[in-house]
């Protein structure tokens, strides 16, 4: 399996600088807020101002530690399963209520069976089919949670 | 009539047939609704609260009090078995009880849950039958000042229960508190970071960000330890704890009920600060700290405790006050006056059969629920049999059904696919995620009590150390800092040597 | 992402209105009906819609399903009421702060023409009360300490923007003090911290202090509404003080979409006014210490609009109308 890696060090120093940026971007935004109604009595921002200089000097200490200790082992980012399992949960939650629960889980399980568990096909599908229809049944009708009915569900349960 | 006279008028009247049976009943269905992650006691009491329209106050009382308290126990079942914390009080469950899982002691993790749940619970009990009213008093003395020192407390506290760089620690705790500021203002009205959302004026979702912190990332992070590595399913002779790990859950589970009856008080967050309370202290204690984070014993005991010991203190606002400290207790409190009960300081008194009555459903509630959790364990460690392949696509739906089920919607979806792979790059990093869910879910108020302080007294800073509850919080803040620093440099030398 | 749900809604709606058949009413409803509250289970709002769904439930021979969509003050659950197919299966049970309140500090999506009211059950007032050794033994006295120089007290509220802040915060214009308010998240809170001498007054709904009252542990002296309630026999109404027209409640309705077919609209106005006209529900409200007052949609639909421009200028006035977006 081809996995992507890179030094510890190299991956601390970006964490770090992201860290870094998100408190800047946080720190620059609540700047903006309205100041306090009156002296003394912090407002809208002043808490958030404080935790963002907190993160941004975090981010840079981060940095600075990452690059004095410099550590080259390897670090392993990820490889196929993991984009595999990120990108049909994407697409599992961008179209659960476009395309309706039954069809969303039906193609998310079978797709995973079978790129993550390396089921055949012949039995992902069936077993997806099983698992999705019994989560919705028990979850809609035992435990009456509101699932996005889509043209499935619609003709089976309906 | 001193209060075991009263306890004994309590019994018999939840010893009656009808109320026996509303207790079973909601014990059941809060077991289940605990289980699933996203559904919790609220939308378990809430599918049920048209039932009890019908019946008397004490039936439903008791009836939706079980559900409540039953919650707690079926709270930590996702966070051993597929690292999905149920709710905000079993985050710490996850770092030891998911750790015991992978090492083939579900079950025993899962036993040692359900006994601390139930010795917590009872104890929570008794403490709520004896203390009740001066409890409430100790309440009503927290007030802003207070409450930030004791919150500022618990943060000082997670800095020592987590594992890592105290300087990463600090960025998740900053990171997680600043998460919290999204949405409205409470006292302003001013939205922040919001950019225009009306879905994030109401802030980031607890459910979607701990089940995309710690149960996505989990699978994603399992795939790169490779799927040989999985923890072989154990059989049934291995599902009870063995005589070693009920000697190291013993004194946790003691520590754990006072701990979580004491840090019942702080107002709406104690269960969760308890948890993390009785983690450290069991941390601080032990011979082999080194052990915590990969699955020791101690690390699940006193927080699943603890996290049931606060069910009785959260009781209290709501039977000695009338005052509902929780969204749980607010239900309790509809169902109450819909049959035309308010409480408030007299219903102990005028209403005795509802107050005994619930206490001592609460106790025979408790053994219920350890007699019909332990079977279940075996039930639930099997799911670990299944292939893994299998396995971690179903995961995957639960998380997102659980976080579906919650306000059915799919920004919170979207929600938990980010912070499913924030919280992958934070622990490819190493970065302590529990940290940053525990600032997230106290800086709300944190935040707002700092400033509500201030607020109040016209931005004088003396005002925190003004009055006893907030001259012993300052105290026990203080103490706090000293010992966390005391014990991190212990650490750090031991690990120099 | 509402972009792309509006504009299929939109486009849902345009086709529903074409097929929309003539002489629905006779059959409506065929199917279960869904009730939002705005509001999470188990507040005031909530106990009100349950008890009525289940009284039109037998009559309308149809299931009424409470569904809390709670969340932003009430605007989320009532956007979504809003934004609804307008067939009369999506109905909203609100009370006035997401409709007449929150537009003020929000950015929401709906006016008084985005939805049809249609009928309204009745309402509650706020109370505000002093500490039990607050030197005043009723409402006039404490104006008066209120008025005297050098005075300085604080009162818990509801949270800025919500109705129970501009309530109070209307009389105090009127009457010329300043009171420094505290915003709690909700009125259990205000209790806790009154009752703990955090602050000096309560600010809040009737539920949680009634009890403190009886117990000796509030004064309670003031209502915002026009008259006296009689759960709180102690505390003046408006009127008594002339300031009728600072009055400001809590009240409570049933809304639809705007485009609901009128034969629909008349047939839920019908069956949820008799529902609370009925003992059960009658008794419901007097538990929760509010007062029945039915009004048909046309008067809900102008009570709303009145509110909403008597609110506005009061938010107006304290500068919390809708900050930076």
């Amino acid at each position: 399996m081809n996995t992507v890696s890179v030094a510890r060090w190299k991956a601390e120093i970006v964490g770090g600088a992201l860290l870094a940026g998100v408190g800047g971007f946080f720190l620059v935004t609540a700047w903006r807020l309205p100041p306090p109604d009156e002296p003394g009595v912090p407002g809208p921002g002043s808490v958030p101002i404080a935790l963002g200089l907190i993160i941004l000097f975090c981010g840079l200490w981060v940095m600075v530690e990452a690059w004095l200790r410099g550590d080259r082992g390897g670090l392993e980012l990820g490889g196929r399963k993991q984009a595999v399992a990120l990108a049909g949960l994407v697409f599992a939650t961008a179209f659960f209520e476009a395309a309706g629960f039954m069809l969303a889980t039906f193609l998310f399980l079978s797709a995973g069976f079978v790129l993550l568990g390396d089921a055949r096909w012949r039995r992902a599908i069936p077993a997806a089919a099983v698992v999705s229809s019994g989560l919705w049944l028990i979850f809609t009708k035992l435990l009456g949670v509101g699932l996005p009915y889509g043209l499935i569900a619609e003709i089976l349960f309906r | 009539m001193d209060s075991w006279t009263f306890l004994l008028n309590g019994l018999w009247i939840a010893l009656q047939p009808k109320n026996l049976l509303l207790c079973f009943i909601g014990c059941f269905w809060g077991s289940i609704v605990g289980v699933l992650p996203g559904l919790g006691p609220l939308a378990g009491m809430a599918l049920l609260l048209p039932l009890t329209f019908t019946l008397d106050p004490a039936g439903a009382i008791i009836m939706l009090s079980g559900i409540f308290y039953g919650a707690m126990y079926g709270g930590s079942t996702t966070s051993i078995l597929m690292r999905i914390p149920g709710e905000a009080a079993s985050v710490v469950t996850c770092i030891d009880g998911y750790a015991m899982a992978q090492k083939g002691r579900a079950g025993a993790a899962l036993s040692i849950a359900a006994i601390g749940s139930f010795v917590g619970g009872v104890f929570s009990v008794f403490g709520l039958m004896l203390l009740a009213p001066r409890l409430a008093n100790a309440m009503l003395a927290i007030g802003p000042a207070a409450e930030f020192t004791i919150l500022l407390a618990a943060l000082a506290i997670s800095i020592f229960a987590a594992n890592g760089s105290v300087v990463k620690i600090i960025a998740m705790i900053a990171l997680g508190l600043m998460l919290a500021m999204i949405g409205l203002d409470p006292l302003t009205a001013t939205p922040r970071f919001t950019f225009g959302s009306l879905q994030l004026s109401d802030g980031l979702s607890f459910a979607a960000m701990a089940i995309g912190l710690f149960g996505v990332s989990e699978i994603l992070m399992s795939f790169s330890q490779g799927l040989t590595e999985r923890p072989k399913a154990p059989r049934l002779a291995e599902m009870l704890p063995t005589k070693r790990e009920v000697k190291e859950a013993a004194m946790p589970t003691v520590r754990g009920s006072f701990i979580g009856f004491i840090f019942g008080i702080v107002p709406g967050v104690g269960h969760i600060v308890s948890t993390f309370a009785s983690y450290a202290v069991e941390k601080a204690l032990s011979r082999k700290p080194e052990e915590f984070g990969k699955g020791a014993v101690a690390g699940v005991a006193g927080p699943e405790t603890a996290n049931n010991a606060t069910t009785g203190a959260a009781m209290i606002p709501l039977l000695v006050l009338g005052i509902p400290a929780i969204p749980v207790t607010a239900v309790l409190l509809s169902a109450l006056t819909i049959h035309g009960i308010q409480p408030g300081p007299m219903l102990i008194a005028q209403h005795p059969q509802i107050f005994w009555g619930l206490i001592a459903s609460m106790l025979i509630g408790n053994l219920m629920l350890v007699v019909l959790n332990l079977p279940l364990v075996s039930l639930f460690v099997s799911m670990l049999r299944l292939p893994y392949g299998y396995l971690a696509p179903t995961v995957l739906l639960i998380c997102i059904i659980g976080v579906y089920s919650i306000k059915a919607s799919a920004f919170d979806l979207s929600v938990m696919v980010a912070f499913g792979i924030l919280g992958y790059g934070l622990r490819l990093l190493s970065f302590d995620i529990a940290p940053l869910l525990l600032a997230f879910v106290l800086g709300d108020r944190l935040e707002v009590n700092f400033r509500r302080a201030l607020t109040i007294s016209e931005g004088e800073y003396a005002i925190f150390l003004k009055g006893p509850a907030a001259q012993l919080a300052a105290a026990m803040a203080v103490a706090v800092m000293i010992g966390v620093i005391a014990l991190k440099w212990r650490q750090k030398r031991a690990a120099r040597a | 992402m509402s972009i792309r749900n509006g504009f299929g809604r939109v486009a849902s709606v345009l086709a529903l209105s074409l097929l929309a058949t003539p002489a629905f009413a006779e059959t409506y409803p065929t199917r279960p009906v869904t009730m939002i509250v705005p509001a999470p289970t188990g507040g005031g709002t909530d106990v009100f819609a349950r008890v009525l769904a289940e009284i039109v439930e037998a009559d309308l021979k149809q299931k009424f399903v409470v569904e809390n969509r709670g969340g932003a003050g009430g605007t989320l659950g009532t956007t979504q009421v809003v934004t609804a197919k307008p067939d009369g299966y999506t109905i909203g049970f609100i009370w006035n702060s997401p409709l007449t309140t929150s537009p003020h500090s929000l950015n929401v999506a709906y006016t008084p023409d985005s939805y049809r009211a249609v009928m309204s059950i009745g309402y509650s007032s706020y109370v505000i009360c002093a500490q039990p050794n607050f030197p005043a033994k009723d409402a006039k006295e404490m104006i008066e300490a209120l008025k005297a120089p050098g005075a300085k007290f604080t009162y818990g509220n509801d949270g800025v923007g919500g109705t129970m802040q501009l309530a109070a915060e209307r009389i105090f214009r009127e009457l010329g003090v300043k009171v420094r308010g505290i915003p709690f998240a909700g009125a259990g809170e205000t209790a806790k911290n009154f009752l703990g001498g955090h602050v000096d007054f309560y600010g809040g709904s009737l539920p949680p202090i009634i009890e403190h009252e009886k117990a000796g542990k509030a004064k309670c002296l003031l209502l915002t509404s026009a008259g006296r309630n009689q759960a709180l026999p102690g505390a003046m109404g408006l009127s008594e003080i002339n300031l009728n027209k600072a009055e400001t409640v809590l009240w409570w309705g049933l809304i639809v979409p705007a485009g609901v077919p009128d034969d629909v609209v008349a047939k839920l106005e019908r069956a949820f006014i008799s529902a609370a006209a009925s003992d059960k529900f009658r008794d419901t409200m007097a538990k929760q210490g509010a007062t029945l007052r039915v009004l048909p949609g046309k008067a809900t639909d102008a009570l709303i609009r009145d509110e909403l421009k008597a609110l506005g200028e009061v938010a107006a006035s304290l500068g919390i109308l809708r900050r930076a977006q």
